[in-house]
């Protein structure tokens, strides 16, 4: 089966609270039995990925060939943030059955900007824990 | 501002349908394979269990003795005949068991030949459907082993399950890619215990314990009957051990027995074994070992040998079942939990008491009990090479083989030292005020010591910041680390302070707050750190909620 989906959004930056409104079209050669569109966040990194639905929004009588508009709440929490071995990263979805799916990054965070963890004046005093597990003779 | 991707999906579904099929059929096996051997076990189980529920009828033995079948892998069986009455006519009956037992071990089969000799009046059951009867019921523990297959029936059943689940889940994209498949893998973990924990309790501690005993046995004078090397069949190929059979007596009394030593069990290179058959040659005088509590047991070396070693490895599956369930469990469920505007409990009172991640008197429970088993198993074979050295032989490669092992209960014993050493720090009680942190606000940090907080040269607070990623490599799962936020909140050396004392300052604006998912996590930490001369150093972490920004 051939599909063609474009997900449009107005911004990719969001604060906790604004509205993030967009519209979705697709095409496919099928007839579509299901189309939703989803909020979701997910990690990227080292670890295995976490994933989760903040919200969705599903299409009534969706037709292979379509045009939706959607709206969200930008969510309060967890944010966008970028560290050395997780980031969390937000994303809507549009999912057609049959057909499969396609997502979009954005970012919600306080501010609309992503948290960037590699601050160096986080990192205020040497690790105090440095010399734990070893005995130590006097300071 | 307009935002617009295309993708075009010509065949996921056609893979997705043929990776299915293909998974299908490999759990398929699985499935079939253990179907067909539960079937095997259970109908086995179900016959010896018939036979509780059979009348018993007056039973004399005609004969009895122990068969020996050289063409089989377990040669022994008990060969018995007897004469029953049932509904007024004589039968005579040749069946112990409803299943024909056959044994490796001799002495097994001469202890039932010994419970019905010749001559012997009994009862035995008798089928009441048709003309059958039975010595003895037989062991309905063996039915335990349709575990086996049972574990087989749920991964294959589990797999196709979970090839066709999967393919739903696809429907949702990247929200698919996320690692919910595998989540249950830790109770794989469990099994790997219950499997260990088996073989050690089953086969590894009575040869241990047997090993040890005999070297206080009884030196007996024997005749060697017969003497041969077995072969087994095993899924890597033919195996084999030394099957040899002598007699000897013991207070007067006869006795027959096939144990050469306290470890049974198969092993690869025949030559080995033929050269200790070509030491005891049919009808050659030899030494065997009695046990002079129960005489029928006997062997003809005495102590543990080179097997024992073997016993690390039940260990070895023991510890890394333990290590994949524990951190398995300690993992929180899929969904990511944070703070968003602090729990109303933990604001209504303004501050809150902070637990410790991990407390003392647990970390030293942990390593006790560490110490203990590790130590308690590698003492076995310690005991064993020192024994050797003494008597003058040289067991190198035993003893190199132990010098790890012995390394690491060393490193144990000495981590229990030091937090035993550690229980008698003072105990920093600490209060955080508000309760949940947010970022862009001030809070305050209140701490006693209690204790000997005198023995104390000073005293650092700092709230730590890290993010943990969990991740998989093949059958481990490991856990990196990395600190990227560390605020020192106080740092005094005045006594009184730092007996008692708190310190203010402002959470920086734009730090994430606690993150917690399955893998994944940001988390938040007071830590207190004093230095002890000539002591460990107090250092203990508490945890520390942070919600997100205003």
């Amino acid at each position: 089966m051939t599909m063609n989906a474009e997900i449009t959004v107005s911004k990719t930056e969001f604060a906790p609270g604004e509205m993030i409104n967009g519209n979705v079209s697709w095409h496919s050669s099928e007839d579509v039995l299901m189309a939703e569109v989803r909020l979701f966040w997910q990690t990227r990194g080292k670890g295995t990925t976490d994933v989760a639905v903040a919200a969705t929004e599903t299409f009534a009588n969706p037709r292979p060939t379509d045009e939706r508009a959607f709206s969200f709440t930008a969510p309060p929490a967890p944010p966008s943030f970028s560290g050395q071995l997780i980031s969390l990263v937000w994303g809507v979805e549009l999912v057609l059955v049959p057909g499969g799916s396609v997502h979009r990054d954005i970012v919600i965070a306080p501010g609309g900007r992503e948290i960037p963890l590699d601050n160096p004046e986080w990192l205020e005093a040497a690790d105090p824990s440095a010399g734990a597990g070893r005995l130590r003779f006097g300071s | 501002m307009g935002l617009t991707f295309q993708r075009r999906d010509r065949s996921a579904g056609q893979a997705g349908l043929v990776g299915r099929l293909v998974g299908t059929l490999f759990f398929g096996v699985f499935l079939l394979a253990g179907l067909v051997f539960l079937w095997l076990i259970g109908r086995e189980a179900l016959r010896t269990l018939e036979t509780y529920w059979w009348p018993k009828a007056p039973a004399v033995i005609l004969s009895s003795e122990v068969v020996d079948d050289p063409d089989e892998e377990n040669p022994y069986s008990v060969g018995v005949q007897y004469r029953y009455t049932w509904n007024g006519s004589g039968q005579v009956s040749d069946q112990l068991q409803r299943s024909r037992q056959r044994f490796s071990d001799f002495s097994r089969a001469a202890g039932l030949v010994a419970l019905y000799p010749a001559g012997c009046e009994t009862e035995c059951f008798v089928n009441p459907k048709r003309p059958e009867a039975v010595l003895c019921h037989g062991e309905l523990w063996i039915g335990l082993f349709a575990l086996i297959p049972a574990i087989f029936v749920l991964v294959g059943a589990g797999g196709i399950y979970g090839c066709w689940a999967a393919g739903k889940e696809s429907k949702a994209g990247p929200l698919s890619d996320g690692n919910k498949r595998g989540g249950k893998a830790h109770w794989f973990g469990l099994l790997f215990v219950v499997v260990g924990l088996a073989v050690l309790l089953i086969w590894y501690l009575p040869a241990v314990v047997t090993g040890l005993v005999s070297l206080s046995w009884v030196e007996t004078p024997c005749t060697i009957e017969s003497s041969r090397v077995v072969e087994v069949d095993s899924d890597d190929g033919k195996t084999y051990r030394v099957d040899i059979l002598y007699r000897y007596e013991f207070a007067g009394v006869g006795y027959r027995s096939n144990r050469y030593k306290s470890f049974r069990g198969s092993s690869g290179g025949r030559s080995s074994k033929e050269a200790v058959v070509d030491q005891y040659r049919p009808g050659s005088q030899a030494l065997c070992f009695v046990d002079p509590a129960a005489p029928r047991n006997a062997v003809l070396v005495r102590g543990l040998g080179w097997e024992a070693a073997f016993g690390l490895l039940p260990l070895a599956f023991i510890g890394v079942g333990l290590g994949v369930f524990l951190s398995g469990c300690s993992r929180k469920g899929p969904v990511a939990t944070l703070v968003v505007n602090g729990p109303p409990d933990l604001f209504a009172g303004g501050s809150r008491e902070l637990k410790p991640r991990v407390s003392p008197f647990g970390r030293f429970g942990v390593l006790v009990f560490a110490a203990v088993f590790w130590n308690g198993i590698v003492s076995v074979f310690l005991f064993q090479v020192a024994g050797e050295w003494r008597q003058g032989h040289q067991p190198w490669m035993l003893t190199l083989f132990l010098v790890p092992f012995v390394l690491v209960g060393l490193a144990i014993l000495i981590g229990v030292i030091y937090s035993l050493l550690a229980l008698a720090n003072p105990r920093p009680v600490v209060r955080l005020t508000p309760g949940v942190l947010t970022p862009g606000c001030s809070f305050e940090v209140e701490w006693t010591l209690r204790g000997s907080a005198g023995r104390l040269k000073n005293l650092n607070v700092f709230l730590e910041g890290r993010e943990e990623a969990t991740y998989r490599r093949g059958t481990d799962t490991s856990t990196d680390r990395h600190v990227f936020a560390r605020f020192v909140v106080a740092g005094v050396d005045n006594p009184l302070e730092i007996a008692q004392g708190s310190a203010r300052r402002n959470l920086p604006p734009c730090v994430p707050p606690g993150f917690v998912a399955e893998n994944n996590k940001i988390l938040w930490s007071l830590r207190i750190h004093g230095s002890i001369a000539f002591w460990p150093d107090l250092c203990e972490e508490f945890e520390v909620s942070v919600a997100t920004g205003q």
